[in-house]
């Protein structure tokens, strides 16, 4: 038996080790009292929270709470009370150094003999770090969930069997058909087979372990297509010992896409076609440099090549352009609207041949790319050319009818109207024998009117010649010619006493000239004659050599004492002809025709008042013909 | 007056109206003497012989100076070209008479032009 001594002598070494245990234990304890005051702590209590004992005694425990866990204490300390034992509370602590954690209090109360509190015994463990933990998880958890459900493509998870073990609300919106879906085979509920399908991107995956795709038929009821899908399918791997338990398929709805491509392809086909086969020729080529990127056989044909290969291989825009220019005026003028339509532009062939083009193109200056289309309009130019030049010939021809109408309506209508005249009035006098000097002067004007005739005939046939065939140019005596020019005119105007007097100085040497030189200086006497009101015509020819312009020219002066030509007529009269005015009236188409035959030969011909400042004096008409 | 390019028909004219009565006849080669001659006489003349084709100012053109300064004035056309026979009345010619004319025909509108 043991005494009262060594049962105290044990109790003591007990209280010794309890009490060791109880400042040494790794776990922070408190004892507190009634009032929640604190009565002792130990030393990993005073390590937790960064205090001295001598800073925590006698204080609440309270003091060291944040706010909301402070107003749980007394509650919950009074609820202690009652049962005397409490396990995991929570608080939320702040330590010395300001930084909050949260632990789980344990705690018993300890009463006397007769049952009252004597004090409360807590330890506590810091779970700050765990709880970090858990709301990690929770919400790592929350977001997958979401991910899950919001996603809008399809999620299946099988397991080694094939059977759908859980689907997102895609797969089964998209199956509802075949719902409930978890359990059943997916050959089953996406396919509405019995047996797995022989393309399976997920029992690939199965068995190799490694990620799989493939593009799989969409199906609805009765295993009709709706659509397409892409379909990923990833091992699903156990975590302990990385066996294949299963398998995640990602399903991406790819309808519309597949649908788009196809369209895409069609058109593809369709744009292949016509740019193949089209009956224009199309091209992509480079603004920079004019080389051309694409095109089509036909374009190639146009420029002389028997492939397009060949074409886009050598032929470069910039260096066809007929007009250089032309190809900076039709990239301004892309760049002005936007695209030019059915501009015509010259080009040369591959052999260098001209072929005219109607262009209708755009361009992309960020790809530096024109596209084009282009129309052989070579044809067409020509036959616009032809008619061009056939419009020239029918107006010429027309003027000319017209010109000769104009003639026989003024000029031979007066010839016949002044004969006509002159023979009424000699009816008029015949019973009047004391008149016979009119009856004469009758007689001269229709001898007169004749003459004017047979020269506007003469006129017309030469200048007719003139117009339709080249003269032949050569040296000619001009004093030769002036001779039989008189002795032409003195011979025709017989009933008319005429003086023509020739003066030539030194050697006159031959002009560049021909066989209508004579009727240019008839034509000049005869107008002298013609229209002259003096009882005796004089004519005076005057040759002679003259430089103008650095050349020697021979100069051909005609004066005459006729009634001479208004200011206002004078350049006209030259220019009667079926292009210009005709309204010169009464001097026929000799001077003209004059004019005609002497620019011919490159000579020149003119008109002044023989007397300055008085046309009525007559006229001088001067002819200028280069030396030969 | 009588105003014709042609210097025969006006020597022809000058001829034959000499035996029309006692009148003073001038002669104009273009439109447009006639025209500044017409603007000098205070007693404008009682009747123009108008050809239509003439260098300068034609017939049309001169006619029509004319009547915007009197329109009353009577003027006879007279041209190789018939067409002008309506467009010339409907511009104001008192008659028409065409190239080649009887002169007693010519004579007869100008004494009805006078006495009108």
């Amino acid at each position: 038996m043991e005494n009262k001594n060594d049962k105290e002598q044990k109790l003591r070494e007990l209280e010794k080790r309890y009490k060791l245990f109880y400042e040494y234990a790794p776990i922070p304890y408190q004892s507190l009292d009634e009032k929640v005051e604190i009565i002792d702590v130990n030393q990993a209590w005073l390590d937790f929270f960064g205090y001295d004992k001598e800073e925590v005694i006698g204080e609440c425990f309270g003091e060291f709470l944040v706010l909301k866990s402070r107003e749980l204490l007394n509650s919950r300390f009074s609820h202690f009370k009652e049962v005397g034992v409490i396990q995991d509370v929570e608080y939320e602590i702040v330590k010395k150094d300001g930084i909050h954690r949260i632990i789980w209090l344990d705690g018993r109360i300890e009463y006397d003999k007769n049952g009252n509190f004597t004090q409360a015994h807590c330890f506590f463990k810091d779970i700050t770090e765990r709880k970090s933990i858990e709301n990690q998880l929770r919400s790592s958890k929350a977001f997958l969930s979401n991910v899950f459900t919001s996603i809008q493509d399809g999620i299946s998870i099988l397991n080694k069997d094939l059977n759908i073990i859980q689907v997102n609300p895609i797969m089964e919106l998209w199956y509802s058909h075949s719902m409930p879906i978890l359990g059943k085979k997916c050959y089953e509920v996406y396919h509405e087979r019995n047996k797995p399908c022989e393309i399976c991107p997920s029992l690939q995956a199965l068995r190799s372990g490694q990620p799989a795709y493939d593009v799989v038929p969409k199906r609805g009821p009765k295993q009709k297509i709706t659509g397409w899908l892409d379909l990923y399918s990833f091992p699903l791997l156990d975590e302990r010992d990385g066996q294949i338990i299963g398998v995640i398929e990602y399903v991406r709805d790819i309808s519309v896409r597949i649908k788009a491509e196809q369209r895409l392809r069609d058109s593809e086909i369709k744009f292949k076609y016509l740019f193949e086969n089209a009956q224009v020729g199309l091209y992509w080529s480079r603004i920079s440099d004019g080389k051309f990127i694409e095109c089509n056989e036909i374009f190639a044909k146009l420029f002389g090549y028997e492939t397009r290969e060949e074409l886009l291989k050598e032929y470069i825009a910039t260096e066809h352009y007929v007009y250089p220019n032309q190809r900076n005026e039709i990239l301004d003028a892309i760049r002005k609207n936007k695209e030019v339509r059915d501009s015509e532009i010259l080009v040369t062939k591959r052999d260098g041949t001209p072929i005219w083009l109607s262009l209708s193109a755009r361009m992309s200056e960020k790809e530096n790319r024109i596209e084009g289309a282009v129309i052989d309009i070579t044809k067409r130019k020509k036959a616009e050319q032809e008619l061009k030049e056939s419009e020239v010939q029918y107006k010429k021809a027309y003027d000319k009818a017209d010109f000769y109408k104009d003639l026989l309506a003024h000029d031979v209508s007066n010839i016949l109207n002044n004969i006509n005249a002159s023979i009424q009035l000699i009816d008029l006098w015949k019973e009047e024998s004391e008149l016979p000097d009119n009856r004469e002067n009758m007689i001269e004007i229709v001898k007169q009117q004749l003459e004017r005739g047979a020269s506007l005939v003469s006129n017309v046939r030469k200048l007719s010649e003139i117009e339709e065939g080249d003269r032949l140019v050569k040296s000619v005596d001009v004093i030769n010619v002036i001779n039989d020019s008189i002795e032409d005119v003195l011979s025709r105007f017989q009933y008319r006493e005429i003086e023509i007097k020739v003066e030539k100085t030194n050697e006159v040497p031959n002009v560049k000239g021909g066989d209508l030189l004579i009727d240019a200086f008839e034509n000049i006497l005869i107008n002298g004659a013609l229209h002259n009101e003096s009882d005796v015509i004089r004519i005076w020819v005057k040759v002679s050599e003259v430089y103008k312009d650095n050349e020697k020219f021979v100069k051909i002066e005609f004066k005459d004492n006729g009634i001479g030509i208004i200011e206002d007529r004078k350049k006209a009269i030259f220019e009667r002809n079926y292009k210009n005015n005709r309204s010169t009236g009464g001097m026929g188409i000799g001077l003209s025709l004059v004019k005609t035959i002497i620019n011919s030969y490159d000579g020149q011909v003119w008109v002044d008042n023989r007397v300055m400042g008085d046309y009525k004096k007559g006229s001088i008409f001067v002819i200028l013909l280069k030396q030969s | 007056m009588v105003v014709d390019d042609d210097r025969t028909m006006l020597k022809l004219y000058k001829i034959l109206l000499a035996g029309v009565g006692d009148y003073s006849v001038e002669f104009f080669i273009n439109g447009k003497d006639v025209v500044e001659n017409y603007k000098k006489h205070l007693e404008k003349p009682k009747v123009i012989i108008m050809d239509y084709r003439m260098p300068v100012m034609n017939g049309l053109e001169a006619m029509k100076e004319i009547l915007e300064i009197d329109r009353n004035t009577k003027i006879i056309f007279a041209s190789a070209d018939t067409t002008m026979k309506e467009l010339s009345i409907s511009k104001g010619a008192t008659a028409f008479i065409s190239k080649p004319f009887k002169i007693q025909e010519l004579i007869h509108l100008i004494n009805k032009a006078i006495k009108e």
